[in-house]
């Protein structure tokens, strides 16, 4: 499995160069002809039997943070790169810049505070990471402003089948593309590793362009809300569940009929599979299906419980789920209609 | 070694009344430096450093964390909890945990993604009964796992960060564990003739109980308190204590004022670096306790600064330590050779 050694890297949008070096070095080893685009898209080539052109994607960025400042005391503040909570920030270990320097974003002792402010959580311009330093002139040494910083933490796998990592969102997608490249089937297809989709899909609208598909396919790890203390028509997907289909999201309406269609894929070959059951987020797929004279475009997810925070959640089940229908559906359409 | 002996005890959980489950590490690390072993009974470890006069002088240092219980085994593998010990709820979300139970099992308190929630929820203060513990098991495999009861801790490996400066959950009050044992190793050198009581107390975060027993035992002639105090970031006061110079000493109704001025006056002579604070009323240590045990127990109270106090990340400059442990072995090594009586006399 790539998934481990993926989420282990850095990879905050606008600096995923430790994700694409990694996904480079595994494509060169299984002999995948690949090129960079100017944006650092990878796109990859599966070549084979072919009636339309394929383009499968997921992009490789993460949340995190960005450094904006370096205060007299030697403690850096941030912005957030992408969708982050506030909420997910106290007290985390976070690896800042190309040489990981490690740090932590503490939180005041709860001795000090009022009853009021016990519980909140203080909004992003209120917190610094703290790398251990005193003065500003050491922080500087070590540290600078536009360096990016990622969450700290390991992989785990837990319960019945789980995971825990961070950036799960969406190295799932990245594991699943290299995992069926790694099969070389006699289909052809593009795998593509877009960057920046958590600042505004920049990547998948170039790599789009390049490679103007008939039928795209965007992997993601998607919104999973199944917890006790949310009401069940908010759980958007369930975990465990199988893979999700995405019907309508903030930047795209998926076509009815291929959805149908895959949904029905995964019924003859018994692969379990959900519907998305809320319109919140959006992915790739928004840029996508809009290129050029515009694409059919569908979204294959995994649930992943604690987006977009350092302690992501899920089921491996749902991860093969979406790997096998992923893989049966660009086999079916190279069958032609 | 202070390191070492700080990373391995940080990576075990003494949760306040469950201290006895992993105490054992301490013997591993005081035995080389002290000469017998007991234990109060609620759990505190009280290692003896015989001297040839009689006084008695006891350091004191909590070992117990705060932590988590389990209340309630939820649909969904989920687990309700409450805490042990005062924690802001705000410093649960989004942290891994190990509950243990007949085994350890692995969870995460996680909450609802920004996708699904409002600005205004987001602001919300958010309470402990509403975070649960997920452990990714159903219900039925769970309740085979764990009862309740059982106790949980955050996870957090130590971590080294700049120069001496390290991280980790617990450092309160296990930085003054190793001070002790930091004055340990030092006295072993120096030598003493009193004899000193290192008591690694439990039970503090839930109300100062086992110093309140473990003195009752020792019936001590005077208290060292050693415990973490609120080192200095952006959102406090300019003048609070500084990470890296030395030891926080303690003014206030809860100590011994000749013996703090004494302390101070070995620390001007030896030149170990010192901040100061007052404390009007209560301290919030073990000094509270140990003041008003037996006939009474002069204190002084020392405390290393501490960065992010009862989070996963309490951040600690190793240097405090080291002077302060030196600074109290040579405190004790002037002690005895000077007539404390005189010094207690009010």
């Amino acid at each position: 499995m790539f998934l481990n050694e993926l989420t282990k890297l850095s990879g905050v949008s606008g600096c995923e160069f430790e994700v694409r070096n990694y996904i480079k070095s595994k494509l060169s080893e299984m002999g995948c002809q690949f090129y960079v685009d100017k944006l650092g898209n990878i796109i990859a080539h599966n070549k084979g039997k072919k009636n339309k052109t394929i383009m499968v994607s997921a992009h490789m960025d993460e949340v995190g943070l960005i450094v904006t400042n370096i205060d007299s005391d030697g403690f850096i503040k941030f912005k957030a790169v992408g969708g982050i909570d506030q909420r997910v920030l106290n007290s985390k270990v976070v690896l800042i810049g190309e040489n990981n320097i490690p740090g932590v974003i503490g939180s005041k002792a709860v001795h000090l505070m009022t009853e009021k402010e016990k519980g909140v959580s203080l909004p992003i311009d209120k917190l610094y990471i703290d790398i251990g330093t005193s003065t500003k002139e050491e922080t500087e040494k070590l540290v600078n402003i536009g360096d990016y910083a990622a969450f700290k933490s390991d992989y785990v796998e837990f319960g019945d089948n789980m995971i825990k990592a961070k950036a799960l969102d969406n190295r799932v997608g990245c594991s699943i593309i290299l995992e069926i490249l790694k099969e070389k089937l006699d289909v052809d297809f593009y795998g593509v590793f877009t960057v920046m989709e958590e600042v505004g899909l920049r990547g998948a609208e170039t790599a789009a362009y390049q490679l103007e598909p008939d039928l795209a396919i965007v992997l993601e790890g998607t919104v999973c809300a199944d917890m006790p203390e949310v009401e069940e028509h908010e759980n958007s997907t369930l975990i465990g569940k199988g893979a999700v289909l995405s019907l309508m999201d903030n930047a795209t309406v998926y076509d009815i009929d291929l959805v149908r269609r895959v949904a029905k894929i995964a019924e003859d070959n018994n692969i379990a599979y959900q519907y998305r059951r809320s319109t919140s987020g959006a992915n790739d797929a928004g840029v996508i299906h809009k290129t050029k004279k515009g694409a059919k475009v569908v979204s294959i997810s995994v649930p992943c419980r604690y987006i977009h925070s350092s302690v992501s959640v899920a089921s491996k089940n749902d991860l093969m789920s979406a790997l096998k229908l992923t893989k049966q559906v660009i086999i079916e359409n190279q069958k032609g209609e | 070694m202070l390191k070492e002996f700080l990373f391995d005890i940080c990576s075990n959980q003494f949760v306040s009344g469950f201290e006895h489950i992993n105490g054992d590490i301490l013997i591993k690390y005081f035995k080389p430096y002290t000469d017998s072993f007991e234990k109060d009974r609620l759990g505190s470890y009280i290692f003896k450093s015989s001297g040839s006069k009689d006084t008695k002088i006891m350091l004191a240092a909590h070992i117990d964390e705060i932590g988590l219980m389990i209340t309630g085994i939820l649909d969904g593998g989920f687990l309700s909890f409450i805490t042990v010990g005062g924690f802001n709820p705000a410093s649960l979300i989004a942290q891994d945990v190990t509950i243990f139970g007949k085994e350890k099992i692995f969870g995460v308190i996680g909450i609802k993604p920004p996708h699904l929630t409002s600005e205004e929820e987001r602001k919300k203060p958010l309470k402990t009964r509403e975070l649960y513990i997920d452990t990714g098991y159903t219900k039925e495999k769970l309740e085979k796992l764990i009862t309740i009861g059982d106790i949980a801790t955050i996870n957090r490996e130590p971590l080294s960060l700049q120069g001496s400066v390290i991280s980790a959950k617990a450092f309160d009050d296990r930085a003054c564990v190793a001070v002790m044992l930091e004055t340990a190793k030092e006295l072993k050198k120096i030598s003493h003739k009193s004899n000193v009581y290192f008591t690694a107390t439990a039970q503090e975060e839930t109300g100062l109980r086992g110093a309140k027993t473990s003195s009752y035992k020792i019936a001590p002639d005077i208290g060292i308190v050693l415990d973490v105090g609120f080192g200095k970031t952006p959102d406090m006061p300019s003048d609070s204590a500084l990470l890296g110079k030395g030891p926080i000493v303690a003014y206030g109704g809860r100590l011994n004022t000749k013996l703090t001025k004494k302390f101070v006056e070995i620390c001007k002579k030896y030149n170990y670096p010192m901040q100061y604070e007052a404390i009007p009323v209560r301290t919030g240590t073990d000094t509270d306790a140990l003041q008003i045990s037996r006939d009474g127990i002069p204190c002084i109270l020392l405390s290393i600064p501490l960065r992010y106090m009862h989070t996963s990340v309490e951040t600690i400059d190793l240097k405090d330590l080291e002077i302060t442990g030196k600074a109290i072995a040579r405190f004790i090594n002037e002690l005895d050779n000077s007539d404390l009586e005189e010094i207690l006399c009010f």
